[in-house]
């Protein structure tokens, strides 16, 4: 580092503190992980792109995994889909080490494949991204009516919701019934 | 990463024919669904609280800035800076009172400013948080029920009392806020002992220094001599100064003065009963028991004008037609101190 950048604040020149270009530490190389959804497809990601990831941050962190090992131990994550998790993936590559612009555009518009993203985005806990995406799922139902968002977003009418409660309770009721009857046989 | 992204778009929607995913609004974490609702402009929430009860319970639980507020007669605004104002009209009482509520249930104002309404919608049932409130030609219920419903952080209360409208200022005066709030003001003040009784209150609760009170009387408004008469007579003993312009009386608290200013003066070669009918400006400030008179904010117009932004400017190098140029002068001041009182300054026709 110059001495400009190291902020010297006296007018005087500052005496030049970098060292000869020989004598530079070597850069570390940048290490790699593995993760996989639930295609088993094994994505190569950099611990750079993954620190986005406060819950795959905080998994590495304290490894010390050589390359052999990462390779051999790839993260699953059984409970995302593979493409949603290529997304992912492809964001933090993309966003490595820069700071996140105010937008993203390149969001899905789907909204099955963008309620996917929302929760592995949420279950990674990448902060950034869940807020665009959330920003996306707002931007979904702009200018729509009631019945027209109820439609999009497949919710409910309180009656639909009423009903399938009571149906809930009654099957619930109807196992309940058949398993003290089925204890009951066994006691005899 | 935007090719990659298209192409599984377009992948996502060849799939689409074959139903895979089924994930939905209802699969969503209510946390989540709170940050989305946070994201929505108000009438994308006013939608989806339509959808079902659980949704409307969802939505007003999640506060919206909104950087300013009006509620008419006729329509509520509400200015979202930087985003755009929005305006909904207001098509019956019952709509009205409801989208009122909702609006400061959900809000976090910069600033209010509830102008005279239909009485059958001054119906005001949640708490309102702003900084600042702004009352306009409201009755006396109104203003009182209004600023029953602030919460804590109000740091400006404005009252335009237009329509001749007398306020029950004991009322006023019992709320916390306007006990507390560092800046206050009543146009078209009717009540001519307000200087009194808010010097009186700010002794009582021992208020910080800075903390201002303005009024202003118009043509309208009881004669100006009352309210100064009012504020010598109750203050006779806690006088440190009086002049033409100022009067300086002490509190219980010996660090702490409260400062009267007058802000006109008028040439009216000595007919007084012309001046009582004119519009008149007075300001209350707590004061450091400190500061020397020639600390003193000679700057007229520059208060004038938060009282009167129609008729005022705060810039005070380009006075106004109706103000004498000097109005300021004080090399005339005669002062009492140590409360003993100058039987000059007590015949000063001013005062």
């Amino acid at each position: 580092m110059s001495s400009t950048e190291q902020g010297t604040s006296s007018a005087a020149p500052a005496e030049p503190t970098t060292a000869p270009e020989s004598a530079a530490a070597p850069e570390v190389p940048e290490s790699f992980y593995y993760v996989h959804g639930k295609d088993k497809v094994v994505h190569k990601v950099s611990a750079g792109a993954l620190q986005h990831s406060a819950l795959i941050h905080g998994m590495i962190s304290n490894l010390g995994y050589t390359e052999e090992q990462a390779k051999a131990n790839p993260f699953p994550f059984e409970n995302i889909d593979g493409d949603i998790l290529q997304m992912v993936v492809d964001w933090c590559n993309q966003h490595k080490g820069k700071p996140t612009p105010p937008e993203d555009t390149n969001l899905p518009k789907q909204k099955e494949k963008l309620f996917d993203l929302v929760l592995a985005v949420n279950y990674l806990e990448i902060k950034e991204l869940l807020t665009y995406c959330c920003k996306q799922v707002a931007m979904m139902v702009k200018g729509k009516s009631p019945e027209e968002i109820r439609e999009i977003w497949m919710i409910p009418t309180d009656a639909e919701d009423e009903a399938a409660e009571k149906e809930a309770k009654k099957r619930a009721g109807k196992e309940a019934a058949g398993e003290t009857a089925a204890a009951a046989g066994d006691a005899k | 990463m935007a090719s990659t992204l298209e192409n599984l778009s377009i992948m996502t929607e060849n799939l689409s024919m074959d139903p895979v995913y089924e994930t939905n609004w209802s699969d969503i974490p209510e946390e989540i669904k709170l940050e989305c609702i946070e994201k929505m402009e108000l009438n994308e929430r006013l939608s989806l609280r339509c959808t079902a009860k659980a949704e409307r319970s969802l939505v007003d639980s999640q506060k919206m800035k909104i950087a300013s507020g009006g509620f008419q007669i006729t329509h509520i605004g509400l200015n979202f800076f930087p985003r755009p104002q929005i305006f909904k009209i207001l098509g019956n009482p019952t709509e009205a009172v409801e989208l009122t509520n909702y609006v400061l249930r959900i809000g976090v104002f910069g600033g209010i400013f509830v102008h005279y309404r239909d009485d059958d919608v001054m119906h005001f049932t949640e708490e309102i948080s702003t900084k600042y409130i702004h009352i306009v030609s409201c009755k006396n219920k109104t203003v009182v029920d209004v600023l029953q419903k602030l919460k804590k952080g109000v740091e400006d209360i404005r009252i335009k009392a237009k329509r001749g409208h007398e306020y029950a200022l004991d009322d006023i005066l019992a709320n916390d806020h306007v006990r507390n709030v560092p800046y206050w003001h009543i146009e078209d003040c009717y009540q001519a002992d307000s200087l009194q009784k808010v010097a009186q209150m700010w002794i009582n609760e021992n208020s910080k220094i800075g903390t201002t009170f303005q009024v202003s009387k118009t043509y309208q408004g009881p004669p100006s001599s009352e309210f100064q008469r009012i504020f010598l007579e109750h203050f006779n003993d806690h006088i440190v100064s009086n002049t033409g312009k100022r009067i300086r009386i002490r509190t219980n608290n010996p660090d702490r003065h409260i400062l009267l200013e007058r802000g006109l003066d008028y040439n009216d070669d000595g007919n007084d009963e012309m001046e009582e009918s004119y519009e008149q400006f007075y300001r209350l400030i707590v004061i450091s028991a400190e500061m020397d008179e020639s600390e003193y904010d000679d700057k007229c117009n520059k208060w004038i004008s938060i009282i009167d932004v129609e008729n005022y400017y705060g810039n005070d190098d380009e006075p106004n037609a109706n103000i004498n140029e000097n109005h300021e002068n004080i090399e005339n001041d005669d002062q009492v101190e140590n409360g003993e009182r100058n039987q000059d300054v007590e015949d000063d026709d001013d005062w």
